[in-house]
């Protein structure tokens, strides 16, 4: 027992509201999402039905094979399922659900974010909440994780090199340009640093690893983190908007997500809001982006305190233990599942064979993601943005700016063969 | 009397504490200086990949400390170059509300706090905090903004 409670941390009883609540406000998400699409369906039906009778009555008039009328009559009766589930008739229409759903895209990810954004900034939330919501945007982790039965090395090999590739470029290239332009237009180094990592690697989270080495101050901080959430906000609810209107395929749009969205959660959202196949290809280069966060940092330190001997005297800084400490090593567990999936066991079987256990761990990964973009809706506070500001505004908006024209170019040069992950 | 003034470390509230030396001197008024240490940076420490969270609170912490040590060290210098003994406490928190508390715990009769002209833009980004204390403190007592 007392093994058992040292598991857990000290004052976990606190998180436990907001944890309910983001996964009370999922339930609802994933049930309104279900709601829309089911009335979706049957509008599609509703329309379908009389084209395929009549279809159907013209193959048997003109004496077709058994196996295109069974086709026919398979969809007929796909369709009659899906207008029996609202309980509809054939010719009734439900004309709001195909707009929900097809125009405004409304899926669980904009529910739960834009609903989340809502509550958050209109309703006085009892701040007991906070800390449980706040921790709930880390349970998207194990749903990355387990996205890793969606990929063989195959994928890992064509995808993860371009996406490497691509992600060298982009995050390396943003981190070193921003932080050489900083130091150029005399921003202090505080600023800088902590911006070259945050438009460059993944956004706030790249702030909280990089602020220390490089000493910024408290309102440098602010400043950069209220700007990298603004930005961040901004491009997950623009970026697929733009994408549908350029039609630009999904697993082009995953690319571009990955290099251009400031914010990493927002990445995952705007990808996942676009498609699976975004989604897949968005998390595979966003593992890559994030497994640079280190060098990152140790860049960070070279250019800013090793480089110019601002090291105090007897000050040692362990470079092995600093790329240890800032390494994500969830990302082992992603690649022990590739490593698995690839293996094609039988005892594990795969995410589309039914009733196999990476089918039962693919089927949960959703709840994880819907319990995480709660969690990331609940967070995104205007006040928080409101802190955005300074040179680190501008900044932040040049840099997210020539990301998004340059990761655009870059996926339309690529092209979608190389960037689509097949999981075969 | 007892006077509170709000500090913060900007140049409007470096005016707020020449009034409220001004009038502790001339009132011969008990003065307090209150410095909120607001952890709003700290929320962030559990971002979806960060990395290094402890290092990163310790960090914070130990920034926001030196920040309200020289503050202090600010204030103390101030009010011994006047010749007045004046105390200085700190409170962790959301501003607005820690500045409520401390005043239902001290009762003190005057609040003073620095005012800055902000733009639009400026009010909107700051929640304009001075007219939101004035408008929720001034049912309490006297506020007055320098």
């Amino acid at each position: 027992m007392q093994r058992l409670r040292s598991l857990l941390v000290p004052d976990w009883v606190r998180y436990l509201p907001g944890l309910a609540f983001c996964l009370a406000f999922a339930f609802a998400g994933m049930n309104l999402d279900r709601f829309v699409s089911n009335y979706h369906k049957a509008d599609e039906a509703s329309l379908a039905i009389p084209a395929l009778q009549l279809k159907l009555q013209e193959m048997v008039k003109s004496g077709d094979s058994g196996g295109s009328l069974l086709t026919v009559r398979t969809a007929i009766e796909k369709h009659r399922s899906a207008l029996d589930k609202v309980g509809g008739t054939v010719g009734q229409k439900w004309g709001w659900a195909t707009f929900l759903s097809e125009k405004a895209q409304l899926k669980y990810v904009a529910i739960l974010l834009l609903g989340g954004i809502l509550i958050r900034n209109t309703l006085p939330l009892p701040k007991s909440l906070y800390p449980g919501i706040s921790i709930a945007r880390a349970i998207i982790k194990p749903g990355i994780i387990i996205l890793g039965v969606h990929y063989v090395w195959a994928d890992i090999v064509k995808v993860g090199g371009v996406g490497l590739a691509l992600v060298v470029v982009f995050i390396f290239g943003t981190a070193i340009v921003v932080m050489w332009l900083c130091k150029k237009w005399g921003v202090s180094d505080g600023l800088g640093g902590i911006m070259g990592a945050g438009t460059g690697v993944c956004g706030v989270s790249a702030i909280i690893a990089t602020s220390p080495v490089v000493r910024s101050s408290p309102i440098e901080m602010a400043y950069a983190i209220g700007t990298i959430l603004f930005f961040g906000t901004l491009m997950l609810f623009t970026l697929p908007y733009i994408g549908t209107s350029i039609d630009l395929s999904e697993s082009q749009f995953g690319a571009w997500s990955a290099v251009a969205i400031l914010n990493t959660a927002q990445l995952v959202a705007a990808a996942e809001w676009y498609g699976t196949e975004a989604r897949d290809t968005a998390v595979l280069i966003n593992v890559a982006r994030i497994m640079l966060l280190p060098l990152v940092v140790l860049f960070s330190l070279w250019f800013y305190i090793l480089r110019t001997g601002k090291l105090e005297p007897g000050q040692e800084i362990n470079k092995w233990q600093l790329v240890k400490d800032k390494f994500p090593v969830f990302i082992l567990g992603f690649f022990l599942l590739v490593f698995l999936n690839s293996l094609k066991l039988d005892a594990l079987g795969g995410p589309k064979i039914a009733g196999s256990a990476f089918w039962a761990l693919n089927s949960v990964y959703i709840w994880f993601f819907a319990v995480g973009f709660a969690g990331i809706g609940l967070s995104i506070s205007i006040d928080d943005m409101k802190k955005a500001g300074g040179k680190a505004f501008t900044i932040g908006m040049v840099a997210a700016l020539v990301k998004m024209v340059l990761g655009l170019g870059a996926v339309l040069l690529i092209g979608s063969r190389w960037l689509q992950v097949t999981g075969t | 009397m007892k006077i509170l003034v709000c500090v913060d470390g900007e140049p409007h509230s470096n005016d707020a504490i020449q009034r409220a030396i001004y009038l502790g001197l001339t009132q011969s008024a008990c003065v307090t200086a209150l410095h909120v240490i607001d952890p709003w940076l700290k929320k962030f420490y559990n971002e979806l990949y960060s990395q290094g969270r402890r290092e990163y609170l310790e960090y914070v912490d130990e920034c926001l400390a030196s920040e309200a040590g020289q503050l202090q060290d600010r204030f103390v210098r101030m009010c011994q170059a006047a010749g007045l003994d004046a105390g200085f406490k700190t409170r962790h928190g959301d501003p607005a509300s820690e500045i409520l508390e401390e005043i239902g715990l001290s009762a003190p009769d005057l609040l003073i706090t620095g005012y800055k002209q902000l733009t639009a833009w400026g009010r909107f980004r700051s929640r304009n905090l001075p007219l939101q204390l004035s408008e929720r403190i001034s049912q309490l007592i006297p506020v007055m903004s320098v």
